[in-house]
């Protein structure tokens, strides 16, 4: 019976981010067409010929560690924080949004709020994987009409100067969707949480503030550092951003993140002016 | 259906906004509350909707007692607050969603609501479209669609033309009819005292017996 509730409510959530949110989706497929025609354009460019992974390289390969000097200058990678600002954006609006604006409407239908938040959290996970599969099914039809290959000819991505011969499929899936999809649950998550707490837009700016400085400090703790593909230990050699520890990190931010969310819920008036 | 209020205190940053209310309400029967703005009546439906925890006190239903035994009345129907739907979809559509919850009732139930609350079903305009008025009624169709036996109204009458008050009036008394327990706030006393079995006078977090009685 529980399980039928459960499976009902994640439905209903998923029918109403989809129904309030269709002109947000609409722009991510346009950023998505935007972000693969300016990618193959610039790989046919100065490379010549063009593959999967070289493209996806081009906005999920993010910035090399940043390095404090007088005559350095710090700069986002644009591409990469586009990509990822859009779907904290896109994601981290609706469920506070559906609580206070629909004044608990769907929460006294539910039998218990942990339903209500587990379901939540759910369909905020249906939405980040089904944003990365748009991007990855963009990328591959314009690979397609580009004519490219998956691996780059030589094994070597060649804008990027790495090396991903010799990688298998598995490691490679991990590396370029499998680990940023994971830092892009465990940064949901968190957001979804504090906008319960402190509001939508705050949370949102959170998440940029959390975001600007896994790109100005390449340390674990901020794990934004995860999903920049030159910060992965197998490309910048530093073995403390290794696919394993960033996995796990994800998973603890994520169960952390929800724990207390829950906790905190539980005990949460819901007023018009939250 | 017995819904026991006992010593219920909420207080919200320092402030106490419901103080040490003691209520029994019955099915069959209709509860007005009756207060000035800010006085406690909203914080006392919210409470019983599960939507607030109190600070003291226990708030049960035949017995079972809330945040214990259950987050959520079962069978609630609930308008508070100016009710706010998917811009973009229609009347039905909106509650189409939302009875998806539960699933309890199928599109005919929903098109029923609609009509007893004097809203057109098949009105293909978007609820953005939709004076206060007409908001209001989806509001009301919203809480009576499920067939509630507690059923909790804030306000229904903002909004509404005569018609329109004539028609949730008749609804409330109909839904009274039904065997379900009717808890209404009102600014307007005359309506009130038409509809209510009891009235309770709200003063600064305080209830007090009104009229007992009075039909």
């Amino acid at each position: 019976m529980k399980y039928r509730n459960m499976i009902r409510l994640i439905l209903y959530d998923i029918r109403y981010f989809f129904r309030q949110n269709r002109w947000k989706w609409l722009f991510a497929f346009m950023i998505h067409v935007f972000l693969c025609i300016r990618t193959f354009h610039s790989i046919l460019f100065y490379a010549g010929s063009s593959d999967l992974l070289s493209a996806l390289w081009q906005t999920m390969g993010g910035a090399r560690e940043y390095l404090l000097s007088s005559d350095s200058s710090f700069q986002l990678p644009a591409y990469w924080f586009l990509f990822h600002i859009y779907l904290f954006f896109l994601i981290g609006f609706y469920p506070a949004g559906e609580l206070y604006s629909g004044n608990g409407q769907a929460l006294v239908r539910t039998r218990t709020r942990a339903m209500w938040l587990i379901s939540k959290c759910i369909s905020v996970v249906v939405n980040i994987v089904l944003y990365y599969g748009c991007f990855l099914l963009t990328m591959l039809i314009g690979n397609l009409v580009c004519g490219g290959t998956v691996i780059p000819r030589g094994g070597i991505i060649g804008l990027a100067g790495i090396r991903v011969a010799g990688k298998s499929v598995t490691e490679l899936l991990t590396a370029f969707i499998f680990l940023p999809v994971c830092v892009s649950t465990a940064l949901g998550v968190m957001q979804v949480v504090l906008s319960l707490f402190v509001g939508p837009v705050l949370s949102f700016m959170l998440n940029i503030a959390y975001m600007t400085a896994s790109v100005f400090w390449m340390k674990p703790f901020f794990i934004g550092n995860y999903s920049m593909l030159y910060r992965q230990s197998w490309v910048s050699g530093n073995t403390n951003l290794s696919v394993t520890g960033g996995i796990l990190r994800c998973l603890v931010l994520a169960s952390l993140s929800f724990a207390v969310g829950m906790l905190l819920f539980q005990k949460k008036d819901i007023l018009p002016e939250s | 259906m017995i819904l026991k209020i006992e010593n219920v205190t909420k207080i919200i940053q320092g402030a106490t906004v419901l103080n040490q209310v003691s209520l029994c309400m019955e099915s069959g029967n209709i509860y007005g509350l009756f207060g000035r703005n800010g006085s406690g009546k909203t914080m006392l439906m919210r409470a019983v909707c599960g939507l607030i925890r109190i600070t003291e006190g226990k708030i049960t239903i035949d017995g079972a007692q809330q945040w214990k035994d259950f987050s959520y009345p079962d069978g609630l129907g609930m308008l508070i607050e100016t009710p706010v739907f998917l811009p973009d979809y229609t009347g039905y559509e909106n509650l189409r969603l939302l009875s998806c919850i539960k699933k309890e009732i199928k599109g005919e139930d929903i098109r029923k609501s609609l009509i007893r609350v004097g809203l057109e079903p098949n009105d293909k305009r978007n609820t953005r479209k939709y004076s206060l008025g007409m908001r209001q009624r989806l509001g009301i169709a919203c809480a009576i669609m499920e067939n509630p036996r507690l059923l909790v109204l804030d306000e229904p009458f903002n909004g509404l033309d005569a018609d329109g008050c004539e028609q949730v009036k008749h609804i409330i008394l109909e839904e009274k009819q039904k065997g379900a327990l009717i808890i209404l706030a009102c600014h307007n006393r005359e309506e009130l005292e038409n509809l209510s079995d009891t009235i309770y006078k709200v003063e600064q977090g305080r209830f007090s017996t009104f009229t007992d009685g009075q039909k």
